[in-house]
């Protein structure tokens, strides 16, 4: 959505911004709501310092910035400057499953182990972005990871997630 | 004397200067990287340095940022393609410049005007930052809370198109600061049962994903980009007559871009920015620019570096990070357990000396590196973004793991990198946030305790003039942009060519 499309809404207000202000409210709202679920200290121990009072305060200046801005965009554009050109171009598919990936391999990570996680991004993530040499994914997908482990691991001294690689890694 | 001795000398051992070169040699390169920023690249350095000491560590990490600003100006003369966006200026002349087979010249220029301006700022930052923490030495937990909350005002003018987007992304940043257990009460805040939130949100995590993370979901909608090349390059160095040319311009840029840099959250874009169109505003052949004017590669030039310096003084004097890539070095000194701030340079003074060392050194090695290496640096941009970034995601993942050995840490840099690409797309930066993460504790410890100490009367703050001084700087910092896009327009009427360059 490049924000331009809303003809249901009056010029001034921009139909995307319209939409983050929407969901920055509802976030802000749930968590005023939280704040209220917080246990009370006495006021003795909290020196007349709740410590609902800053969040609170954060929140309170967020909202208020929140609802100026479905009118920004209105405003912006008379000062010369296009707020929705970084965002005139619709999210491309890729960018999507790109982010898919990653949460598949972050998901297997654990049962995986680091050292497979990484060879798994190697050859994932070049694939999915319309590589298809293997003679130089697979290459890439065992040099790279392995330089990395001497690093962290030698290096470095982090104990990698060993996963169903423990009884070769022990 | 004996601080400034210790501090150089601990710079020059040689295990030390392999660190600097390396950090030199990095930053160029990650410079030269489209997409890859030196703030990225510092983050990313940050679990590499874990093993350490903290000044070898913070010596890397800001040769890194000196070498890194620098770096994005090769790739933006040669190629038109500004590694970071502190070079997006100078791609404007240096670029037309390369074309007329005079790219050595150009990065001739870039290289001189960049050392000129860093060396400056230096010279600002060996000055600055000492006496300055002197003066912070006698801040009581008002004035600090006054000092913060105008460093979250300037989130208002850091470079974006929108103030009102960054004070909104940095007031989510303290908001997210909160996290945890509250200090006074001992309350938890914003916990929802998850163990891993008591102990707060970690910096790590958060800057690797806001910062690389956003950028790899955004790189992977431009993988078939293709760049203009230059197609070859003549290396022909800058003249004296060059020189002679730029040094008026050279010497206004580095005064800008140190100022600008001293600035609570200004980095090197703006200062970039400004140091261009000041140049233009000064030249006599204003008709050149953009078509390959060397004044119009040293101005932006010039400013970018010595911001760089300019941004090391509040960072380390005060605890308030000059831009942010400093921000994520702050981040640094907290995790190395240092705690950023007047203290810091009263107790080990030699800190700021050998910073200042590493920086100087980081200069010169990157004008010897950087010139007649540029060609072979360009060449980084050879290198298939299909195996770019993949390496990028396997560095991020490792590096938000490393520092507690947990997975929640991964998933807390994925999660932060996907709300980072919404971020951006729609104007809200991720410095802000991180500025507004880093400055939302200093902003509320020292509320807490200011209004503990006046017994709960906030009119008693204003008893201190160093409360008042900053309560109107914060207002100018949040009203500035507004009034100075206002002049801006009502210059731009009265004035038919209206303005040079926007930010």
């Amino acid at each position: 959505m490049d924000g331009k499309g809303g003809t249901w809404l009056p010029s001034f207000l921009h139909p995307t911004d319209l939409w983050i202000t929407l969901v920055l409210l509802a976030i802000g709202a749930f968590l005023f709501y939280e704040t209220s679920t917080w246990e009370t200290a006495p006021p003795a121990f909290s020196q007349n310092i709740p410590p609902t009072f800053f969040p609170r305060l954060v929140l309170g200046i967020i909202i208020f910035l929140t609802l100026i801005l479905p009118f920004e965009s209105h405003y912006a554009i008379k000062q010369g400057t296009d707020l929705d050109e970084d965002r005139s171009a619709k999210v491309e598919r890729i960018t999507y499953i790109t982010a898919l990936g990653l949460l598949f391999i972050v998901t297997l990570s654990e049962w995986l182990g680091t050292d497979l996680s990484m060879v798994l991004a190697c050859v994932l993530l070049p694939m999915l972005w319309g590589e298809r040499r293997l003679k130089i994914i697979i290459p890439f997908a065992i040099i790279f990871p392995l330089v990395v482990r001497l690093v962290f691991v030698e290096g470095l001294m982090v104990h990698f997630l060993p996963g169903i690689l423990e009884p070769i890694l022990g | 004397m004996e601080p400034v001795i210790q501090g150089i000398t601990l710079i020059l051992e040689p295990y030390n200067l392999l660190l600097i070169l390396g950090g030199v040699v990095m930053g160029v390169l990650v410079g030269a990287l489209p997409g890859l920023s030196s703030t990225l690249a510092v983050a990313l350095l940050l679990p590499f340095t874990l093993q350490l000491q903290p000044i070898p560590a913070i010596a890397m990490m800001a040769a890194l940022y000196c070498a890194g600003t620098f770096g994005g100006s090769i790739t933006a003369i040669l190629i038109n393609t500004p590694g970071a966006p502190p070079a997006v200026a100078t791609a404007l002349d240096g670029f037309p410049l390369a074309q007329r087979g005079e790219a050595g010249r150009a990065l001739g220029i870039a290289a001189v005007s960049s050392v000129c301006g860093g060396m400056f700022s230096l010279l600002i930052f060996i000055v600055a930052a000492p006496m300055l923490a002197k003066i912070a030495l006698s801040f009581r937990p008002q004035e600090y809370f006054a000092l913060a909350l105008f460093g979250l005002s300037m989130l208002a003018s850091i470079s974006g198109k929108s103030s009102l987007r960054n004070l909104i992304a940095g007031a989510f940043g303290v908001l997210v600061a909160t996290i945890g257990i509250h200090e006074t009460t001992g309350v938890e805040r914003f916990v929802f049962s998850i163990p891993e939130f008591v102990e707060g949100i970690g910096f790590v995590p958060v800057l690797i994903g806001l910062f690389a993370m956003a950028e790899l979901l955004n790189q992977s909608s431009k993988l078939d980009s293709a760049v203009e090349r230059v197609k070859s390059i003549a290396i022909k160095l800058p003249s004296m007559a060059d020189f002679k040319l730029i040094r008026w311009t050279v010497a206004r840029s580095a005064v800008i871009g140190t100022f600008i840099g001293i600035l609570p959250a200004e980095g090197s874009t703006v200062a970039a920015i400004i140091g261009y169109n000041e140049a233009k505003r000064w030249s006599k052949n204003k008709e050149e620019f953009g078509k390959g004017s060397i004044i119009g590669i040293a101005g932006p030039e010039t400013a970018n570096n010595a911001a760089t310096g300019g941004a090391m003084v509040p960072t380390l004097a005060l605890g308030i990070p000059g831009s942010g890539t400093t921000a994520v070095i702050l981040a640094a000194l907290m995790v190395h357990g240092l705690r950023p701030g007047p203290y810091l340079i009263q107790n080990t003074p030699h800190f700021v000396y050998a910073i200042f060392t590493a920086m100087f050194i980081a200069n010169v090695l990157f004008l010897i590196l950087g010139l007649p290496g540029a060609k072979l640096f360009a060449r980084i941009t050879l290198i298939p973004r299909q195996f770019l970034w993949p390496a990028v995601f396997v560095f991020s993942m490792i590096g938000a793991y490393a520092l507690n050995q947990s997975l929640f840490d991964v998933w807390v840099m994925l999660l932060s990198g996907v709300l980072g690409f919404f971020m951006l797309r729609h104007g809200f930066g991720p410095a802000p946030f991180v500025m507004g993460l880093i400055l939302g504790r200093l902003v509320e410890e020292n509320w807490s305790r200011a209004m503990i100490i006046y017994d709960n009367n906030f009119l008693r703050f204003f008893e201190s003039w160093i409360v008042d001084l900053f309560l109107v700087l914060t207002i100018i910092g949040l009203f500035g942009p507004f009034i100075f896009r206002q002049l801006n327009v009502l210059m731009n009427k009265m004035k038919p060519e209206g303005r040079v360059l926007e930010d």
